[in-house]
């Protein structure tokens, strides 16, 4: 492991905005470190920068210890790369001397220097920009100094603060393909900020996903996208329908859950029954038909679909909608034995509102998440 | 991030009219006297009896042909130059102090630095001269030989005591500049490998050079045109000052104020020329800050104790060594030999409090005055400041630029422009003779302290956002409206600043008071100055330390209203 | 104190009112008129109610004291304008083509000359107890009686420190000095800013004639001759032993002596310069007959024991009257004193050359 947190805490006065981290970072790795404002992610990075002291733990980095309470490796020593949310070029020097900065202060020789910084140039294709100054530079360009300017002395830790929020929707994307390919050339381990979870799903190696100065959870981005461990996670890694269900019965293979009065049999591990838990239908899972009324309103399955043992479906009342191009957003109320629920389907197909519909799922395209209602209201609560 | 740019863009609904007051204002108060004394250098004779407007070259020739004019003019230079080098340097590390020390050293800072900055000129350069001199308080206390502290009084000490003076300027020009810069920048630098020198050098000091540029020709503007310190201190050691030139012209015989008149145009001239370079740096500020997004970013920082304790030991020698001088010397008994047990007394200030004394009603009279003129600075500043922020046209704008040029003109130019413009013989018809009169004191106090009240309010007007007021205006508030309700209560702390700037200056102001009293009702920087140079130190120390001590007084008061107030204005503001 | 009050608001209102006048407002018109109409009545000599009122700008210390006094005396008003010498000069160029003042009083013929020279001042009148002037005083009046003295003292006089002194070193005249004895143990204040300096150095030229003179104050520089600013800070050299011997200005040297420094004063042989105070009246006086009372009450007998009292006048009150019967205060030397009458005409058309000399040979 490159970088080691063991049980790090950090407060500010009474408040705890990192509580007991611990984390293994693969070197070489492209961490995304995910979570919402004021989760702890940018005070985790200053850690790692060596801007910021801790309260407890160790953190150790190669085997050397970089901070442990009442000591810590100045950031000057770390030889570690950063890129700041807006830069933070210095606007009175060229791009040049802004990418030679760090190692000038290494006092390298000047052919050196000049060779180091026309090869990161190069990395990010602005070798033509060297003489501009930085206000004469774009949005992106700037971003790819910045870049340029955190590898040019070959760091072995490459640290990313939110470096594409300043940047425009169209520019962020673009972006995305060009830092990855900068840091896998440059070989450094990277660790990337973010809030947003697009980011993180598409850059990332590994994410850790953080909550309230706690590790919620980590993993490959597949694995939180698909096997969230809570109901942030659920929430966090994209758009959700996070239900609250009771289990009925489990065994070795399969889960009998109850959702407002439906039943529905899940693939799954014994569990403790009578617990709470969530079910969560990701809205791209739901699928939409149009209802004829040839069949019972209150009936169970859709008949013209395969058999139900893999197919969950009710009939629901289209509410809301709003097209997003590839794909409209639906509100539907779908009725259940005891009650209505509101879900979120995305659906190519259009569909007038008020027009009733199946709303239908394949099996394994529901996942259980431990968690009761409580915490999904928390969370709802937090959001609004 | 707001700029001025905002403001530019934003076209004012009326012009013409607006202006009026302001131009009217600015005509009576600065444009007219200064007008009648600057005449005089290509009509000297104007003022004669009988008058004459017949032009001549005579005065600037004399002027060119003095060598010591030309001697005090490279002289005020020098000294300007010096004294603002110094007082970027010294200010620059005072405000390093105050953003790298925590919440509560920044506040004491700001206190202290706000107290220097009140502190009236001649008081401190007086409590300089009787701490330095020789056989005064220092080589007292310290039992030192004669001759030790003679360096003082050298160009290089008047350097030392004006850059202290200047400290202020500087640092107010500064502290939000370096909090305006990201701390990102120097986070870059630190994580390249460059320690902390190296980061000041190339990083910092690099950002802040605007700032530091638009502080120093402050300084320099100040340095060049400062007379106080140049009338105290100037007298022990034959040095030619421009200012003092223009005392000499105006204060020993033979009086010649065509003379004084030219060398007070070469002074305009050349701050007029400090004061464009400084708004040309304040211009160029805005490249070096930065639009952070994520403000609650934060980072350990060793609070160095030095640092601060290095501001502290200058802001000791800005103020509270010579004050302390000063007091030290009103509570001398007279002729004094040398100091022990028996020095000490009372009797100064017991003499103040003799009721009917003349001090006690000078010192009420002068209580009128700068209440009044406070009261009118405040007002007038604020009106002033908002019609060049918010209600640009092409009058405000050059109302703007000589107000702010008035600035360099020496209070004892513009007292005596005064008496020539306000006793001048074209108005006797007109029944407005007012020279003589408390009127004529008190517009010439309000002269001397609504450009520098104007001047602080456009700063702070800045910060305003256009937007809020053209927000008002569209939804048909007035002027009046606008200023009370928007302006004024984002304004306030400047407010309450220049209220009580200018009663200490009023309470200290000596070159209109001494030329302008109404015959009969001294005031008391008037009765002080005589105490001086009858050479009872003591009695006049005595006299300004009270003068001081009722500023205070009165200052902690007005913080109290203000927080009472807003006390009042937060519990409405709930409901 | 009732009264006082209500002329304190009063300032305060018409301040307000300035206020409303320089925004715009027309109500203050009115007030600034009334102020304006009551500057004009002054300015007509004697105003509608019938009261007298002497405007007196003046720079001596018993000032104050002989204002209450010829108040007292006369029921005659008077405005004091107490200011330095320099101050008071500056006022009376700047009022020129509208004076306010009826009696400019300060140290130093020279300057008021320069006064006269302009035809600023009233020429011709004599006071009616002018005989009273001793034989001193008449030869200190011009002879265009453009202005009268009240008294003079010795621009400068030497003293030495007793506690470092002995009497048998003491000085007999200025050329004493000269000897090593004295070496860098001797003061004189700056001429280009204290008053009473520039008679003491054009008195000596005019004593010993332009080069002997000249010779006399570059002799005294070689023997290590101080330059301070003003009588305060030579004094304070003297008394803490910094110098053993100073020039400066007699009464000064009195009042300090009085004030119990150790100090000695001597008059040198060959002589000492008159400084008289002078008094000069305005040729277009608002209020003539009261300045002429004025000029008449200071060489009253009255106006001289009210002059003489350092209770009034402090230093000042140590002068030498020039009134016959009236008597210096004894702390002062009675007799034996060599004067020498400093021509102002002289001095006031050499001023410019012979401080230019000083300050470049001198004081550099």
């Amino acid at each position: 492991m490159l970088i080691e947190f063991r049980g790090v805490s950090k407060s500010y006065g009474d408040k705890e905005v990192l509580q007991n981290i611990t984390l293994n970072i693969p070197s070489g790795a492209f961490l995304a470190l995910l979570g919402p404002s004021g989760c702890g992610k940018t005070t985790l990075l200053s850690i790692l920068a060596g801007f910021q002291d801790i309260q407890a733990g160790e953190l150790r980095v190669a085997g050397e210890v970089w901070a442990r309470p009442g000591y810590i490796v100045p950031p000057e020593v770390r030889n570690v790369g950063m890129v700041f949310q807006d830069f933070a070029l210095w606007p009175h020097m060229s791009v040049f001397e802004n990418v030679a900065f760090g190692l000038k202060v290494k006092r390298l020789p000047r052919q050196q220097i000049v060779d180091r910084v026309e090869e990161v140039l190069s990395l990010v294709r602005m070798q033509e920009y060297r003489h501009a100054m930085v206000h004469q530079l774009s949005g992106g360009q700037k971003q790819r100094i910045a870049i340029a300017r955190a590898l040019a002395p070959n760091p072995q830790i490459l640290l990313m603060d939110e470096p594409l929020s300043s940047l425009d929707t169209k520019l962020r994307e673009q972006m995305r393909w060009e830092i990855l390919e900068f840091s896998s050339a440059a070989k450094t381990t990277t660790i990337y900020v973010t809030h947003d979870q697009i980011e993180a799903l598409s850059m990332a190696s590994h994410i850790v996903l953080l909550n309230a100065g706690k590790v919620e959870q980590t993993g490959s981005p597949q694995g939180l996208y698909t096997q969230p461990s809570t109901a942030f996670a659920a929430h966090f890694m994209g758009a959700a329908n996070v239900l609250p269900v009771q289990v009925v019965r489990s065994d070795h293979s399969s889960i009998m859950v109850d959702w407002k009065g439906y039943q529905m049999l899940l693939d799954g591990k014994k569990v403790v029954q009578r617990m709470p838990y969530l079910l969560l239908l990701r809205p791209h899972h739901l699928h939409l038909h149009t209802y004829d009324g040839t069949v019972e309103w209150k009936d169970r399955f859709h008949p013209s679909l395969s058999s139900g043992d893999h197919i969950f479906s009710w009939t629901g009342v289209i509410m809301q909608r709003a097209y997003h191009g590839a794909q409209w957003l639906y509100k539907v109320e779908i009725l259940l034995p005891h009650g209505k629920e509101i879900l979120e389907v995305w659906q190519s197909e259009a569909y007038p509102i008020k027009s009733k519909v199946w709303v239908w799922t394949e099996k394994k395209s529901c996942t259980l998440v431990a968690g009761g209602e409580s915490e999904q209201s928390r969370y709802q609560k937090k959001l609004g | 991030m707001t700029t001025l740019r905002n403001k530019q863009k934003w076209r004012p609904f009326f012009s013409g009219l607006g202006s009026l007051p302001g131009l009217l204002i600015f005509f009576l108060l600065i444009l007219y006297p200064l007008a009648a004394l600057l005449l005089q250098v290509g009509f000297p004779n104007v003022f004669n009896t009988p008058i004459s407007w017949k032009p001549s070259w005579q005065p600037l020739q004399q002027l060119f042909a003095n060598p010591l004019n030309g001697q005090a003019i490279v002289n005020s230079l020098i000294l300007g130059a010096g004294s603002a080098i110094l007082a970027t340097f010294l200010a620059t590390l005072v405000a390093f102090a105050r953003v790298r020390g925590g919440k509560k050293m920044g506040k004491i800072l700001d206190t202290a630095v706000w107290i220097v900055f009140f502190a009236p000129s001649y008081v401190i350069a007086q409590g300089w001269v009787s701490l330095m001199q020789e056989g005064g308080i220092l080589s007292e206390l310290l039992n030192l030989p004669n001759g030790l502290t003679q360096w003082f009084f050298s160009k290089e000490g008047l350097v030392v005591v004006m850059a202290l003076r200047y400290i202020p300027f500087i640092y107010f020009a500064l502290v939000p500049s370096i909090q305006n810069i990201g701390l990102e920048y120097e986070q870059a630098g630190r994580l390249l490998g460059a320690n902390a020198g190296y980061r000041l050098r190339r990083i910092t000091l690099p950002l802040l050079l605007p700032a530091l540029l638009a502080g120093a020709s402050l300084a320099f503007a100040e340095g060049f045109g400062d007379f106080g310190m140049a009338a105290a201190i100037t007298p022990q050691m034959h040095i030619p000052l421009i200012t003092y030139q223009i005392y000499a012209s105006l204060d020993q015989t033979p009086v010649n104020y065509p003379s004084a008149a030219s060398l007070s145009l070469i002074l305009i001239v050349i701050m007029g020329l400090a004061f464009y370079l400084q708004f040309h740096f304040l211009k160029t500020r805005s490249f070096a800050t930065i639009s952070t997004h994520s403000k609650e970013q934060t980072e350990i920082r060793n609070h160095h104790r030095g640092f601060s304790l290095v501001a502290f030991f200058i802001l000791f020698l800005a103020f509270f060594l010579p004050i302390g001088s000063t007091i030290i010397q009103s509570l001398l008994k007279n002729y004094v030999t040398h100091l022990d047990a028996h020095s000490w007394t009372l009797v100064h200030y017991k003499s103040l409090f003799k009721p009917g004394g003349s001090g006690l009603q000078a010192l009420l009279r002068t209580l009128v005055y700068a209440l009044t003129n406070a009261f009118l600075t405040m007002i007038l500043g604020l009106f002033l400041a908002y019609q060049m922020m918010f209600r640009r046209s092409k009058i405000n704008q050059f109302i703007n630029l000589l107000m702010i040029a008035t600035i360099a003109v020496p209070g004892i130019v513009l007292a005596a422009g005064f008496i020539f413009a306000y006793n001048a013989t074209w108005l006797i018809p007109l029944h407005f003779v007012i020279y003589g009169t408390p009127i004529c004191l008190g517009m010439a106090y309000l002269a001397g302290s609504l450009p520098y009240a104007v001047r602080l309010q456009i700063g702070s007007m800045q910060q305003v956002s256009g937007n809020l007021a053209t927000a008002a205006f569209s939804l048909g508030a007035s002027n009046l409206r606008v200023i009370a309700q928007i302006v004024m209560p984002l304004v306030r702390t400047t407010t309450v600043s220049t209220f009580f700037m200018t009663m200490t200056g009023t309470m200290f102001e000596l070159p209109a008071s001494s030329l302008l009293y109404p015959p009969g009702s001294p005031p008391f920087p008037e009765t002080i100055q005589q105490k001086f140079n009858a050479f009872e130190f003591a009695r006049g120390s005595a006299m300004s330390i009270l003068g001081l001590i009722i500023v205070l007084l009165l200052y902690m008061l007005g913080r109290w209203v203000e927080s009472m107030l807003l006390r009042s204005s937060n519990s409405v503001g709930v409901e | 104190m009732n009264m006082r009050y209500g002329k304190l608001l009063g300032i305060f209102g018409s301040l307000l009112g300035l206020g409303f006048l320089v925004s715009g407002c027309q109500t203050a018109a009115s007030t600034t008129n009334a102020n304006a109409s009551q500057q004009q009545n002054h300015t007509t000599s004697v105003s509608s109610t019938g009261h007298q009122q002497l405007v007196l700008y003046s720079a001596q210390g018993y000032d104050s004291a002989m204002a209450q006094a010829f108040e007292k005396a006369t029921g005659i008003q008077v405005k004091l304008d107490d200011n330095s010498t320099g101050t008071i000069v500056a006022k009376l160029e700047a009022e020129k083509s509208n004076p306010h003042w009826d009696v400019a009083w300060f140290d130093g013929a020279a300057t008021m000359q320069a006064l006269a020279n302009q035809g600023m001042l009233l020429e011709g009148w004599k006071p009616s107890d002018y005989d009273n002037y001793t034989s001193l005083g008449k030869s200190l009046v011009p002879s265009s009686d453009a202005y009268f003295p009240g008294g003079v003292t010795a621009a400068a006089a030497i003293a030495v420190n007793t506690k470092l002194v002995s009497p048998s070193e003491y000085p007999t005249d200025w050329s004493s000095l000269l000897k090593p004895y004295w070496k860098n143990e001797i003061a004189m204040n700056d001429p280009a800013i204290s008053g009473p300096t520039f008679p003491f150095v054009a008195g000596i030229l005019q004593l010993m004639g332009k080069q002997q003179g000249e010779a006399f104050f570059t002799r005294l520089k070689a023997n290590g001759l101080k330059i301070f600013p003003t009588n305060g800070v030579t004094l304070q050299a003297l008394e803490k032993g910094q110098v053993k011997a100073i020039m400066i200005q007699d009464s000064a040297l009195v009042a300090a002596k009085e004030k119990g420094a150790p100090i000695q004063i001597i008059y040198p042989s060959s002589g000492v310069f008159t400084l008289p105070d002078v008094l000069g009246i305005d040729k277009n006086a608002p209020d003539m007959a009261a300045a002429k009372k004025f000029v008449e009450f200071v060489l009253s007998h009255q106006g001289q024991q009210v002059m003489l009292n350092p209770q009034n006048g402090g230093g000042d009150s140590y002068f030498n009257p020039i009134i016959q019967g009236e008597s210096p205060n004894p702390a002062r030397q009675q007799n034996g004193i060599h004067w020498v009458r400093v021509n102002p005409v002289q001095a006031a058309n050499q001023e410019n050359q012979i401080q230019e000399w000083f300050h470049d040979n001198i004081t550099e």
